[in-house]
């Protein structure tokens, strides 16, 4: 990769990093495992910078990359994957309700079928459309919106009585 | 409220707050780089020292393959059936060997070659002689040219002698037949050589231990240690000084159609007698008959065969074919 690319790669990647850690942290629920899914398809972005950038489709690439690598990590065998700190670092106190609200998403995403949470996260956090959400994960429009309908429907079900709920009837 | 509105603001208001618990630090991009250049040289070392073994592989594949797969290889002495004769430069390298080119014959002709012998030789007996390397009992073998070659070969007894019968017959082309016929001395040569052959294993068949008899192999084989080099290298100083002057055969016949040649090739203390017969229609045939004795006839024993009746059983032998 030459310096021109290099630049190229470096500006995209500090621009997007932090968009790809949240939405990788959706898919998992995880900041540790979302900082690893980011910098694994930052890696094989800058190995094929060139490829991608003759396409015009970096976007819709890393974005694929990060749903394939958070459920290719899911798929591990158990002691394959990281294991956590027993004690974790401190961390400051909450400072506001939003935080519980994260906290009963998440809980309600982790309860999901992982395609069926991919489906949701990248519908109504990264605003894509159905093709673009089929063509991202690999399936068809038909499946993408049989599982955005079933995800809807749990994911209603889940937060009835949470405060994400009381906020959005107030 | 739409389910899909509901999603989109549970979403945009869970990820909108402080993100307390969100990593401050974001992955150095330098370090993602350097992964991503280790990788990369990483992976293509792997790529290279695959690429090296499999070209070893594939190159060990062709160098070695045919020959594991009994295809026969560059060299003209490792060469198989049906190959020999296109690796073997003609008049460079020894002849192949036949039971490496030839078949043998699925439905060999069956004659009765006592017979054909006894009727144009008043007074013969014949005994078969086996022939170690034949595959069938009729010594009858398929040429790659696709002519069929049958040698068959007969004690003639008293006196000590064998007769050779020798067909070749079908194919393209008939190589021995042109060669014999052309009446050069190498042809009359070949005979001689054949005849010489023909004595010594005649006598070695028969174990004759007297002196006369062991005095006589010993000049065979001297004969024959003369003769066998002079096929290769007839113009060297030294043989030329012993080269003896050729028979010269006497035909019959016209050579469109059938030519009998008969030729003495008797030498020392041996009698022989070569007769051929070229034939072009209706079948393209050739049949050599070689007759040998080790010694002339004394009184009570039987005449060596003469020219006359080589010539007759050649005529019989082709009237099979």
């Amino acid at each position: 990769m030459n310096a021109e690319d290099e630049a190229d790669f470096r500006s995209f990647a500090a621009s997007r990093m932090r968009d790809l850690r949240r939405t990788a942290y959706l898919l998992c629920g995880d900041w540790h495992h979302a900082d690893d899914v980011t910098q694994t398809v930052l890696t094989k972005l800058y190995t094929n910078w060139n490829k991608v950038q003759e396409r015009g489709r970096v976007d819709s690439y890393v974005r694929t990359m990060l749903v394939r690598a958070t459920f290719e990590r899911r798929r591990r065998f158990w002691w394959r994957r990281e294991l956590g700190s027993a004690q974790p670092p401190e961390t400051p106190a909450e400072v506001d309700n939003h935080v519980e609200d994260r906290l009963v998403l998440l809980e309600a995403l982790g309860k999901m079928p992982p395609r069926q949470r991919a489906v949701l996260v990248l519908r109504f956090w990264e605003d894509l459309d159905v093709a673009e959400t089929a063509a991202t994960l690999g399936c068809s429009e038909g499946t993408v919106k049989s599982q955005t309908a079933r995800g809807l429907t749990n994911l209603r079900a889940l937060l009835t009585d949470s405060h994400l709920m009381e906020g959005r009837s107030s | 409220m739409k389910d899909e509105d509901f999603a989109r603001n549970a979403f945009r208001h869970a990820m909108e707050s402080s993100f307390a618990g969100e990593p401050t630090g974001l992955p150095s991009l330098d370090d993602i780089a350097a992964r991503a250049r280790r990788g990369n040289r990483t992976r293509q070392g792997v790529y290279a020292a695959s690429a090296v073994a499999l070209a070893g592989v594939v190159t060990a594949g062709v160098v070695a393959g045919p020959s594991a797969l009994g295809l026969g290889s560059g060299s003209p002495d490792s060469s198989t059936a049906g190959q020999a004769g296109d690796t073997t430069p003609a008049g460079t390298g020894t002849p192949p060997d036949k039971a490496k080119v030839a078949t043998a014959c699925p439905t060999p002709p069956q004659i009765d070659w006592a017979a054909i012998i006894s009727q144009q030789v008043a007074g013969i007996r014949v005994t078969p002689v086996s022939k170690g390397s034949a595959p069938d009992q009729n010594n009858c073998y398929l040429m790659p040219d696709g002519s069929m070659n049958i040698e068959v070969l007969y004690d003639t007894g008293n006196p000590t002698g064998l007769i050779q019968i020798d067909v070749n017959t079908g194919g393209s082309k008939n190589t021995r037949g042109s060669a014999s016929a052309s009446k050069t001395p190498n042809a009359s040569k070949e005979a001689s050589l054949r005849a010489l052959k023909l004595t010594l294993a005649s006598e070695q068949a028969t174990a004759k231990s007297s002196d006369d008899t062991a005095a006589q192999k010993q000049a065979l084989k001297s004969q024959l240690a003369t003769e066998k080099p002079t096929g290769a290298a007839t113009n060297s100083p030294a043989n030329t000084a012993v080269k003896t002057p050729e028979p010269t055969p006497t035909c019959t016949g016209a050579k469109e159609t059938q030519v009998i040649c008969t030729v003495d090739v008797g030498k020392g203390g041996y009698v022989g007698m070569s007769a051929t017969l070229t034939r072009t229609t209706p079948t393209p045939l050739f049949v050599e008959i070689v007759g040998s004795t080790s010694a002339p006839a004394t009184p009570g024993q039987r005449a060596p065969l003469t020219s006359a009746q080589l010539s007759a059983i050649a005529q019989a032998v082709a009237a099979h074919f």
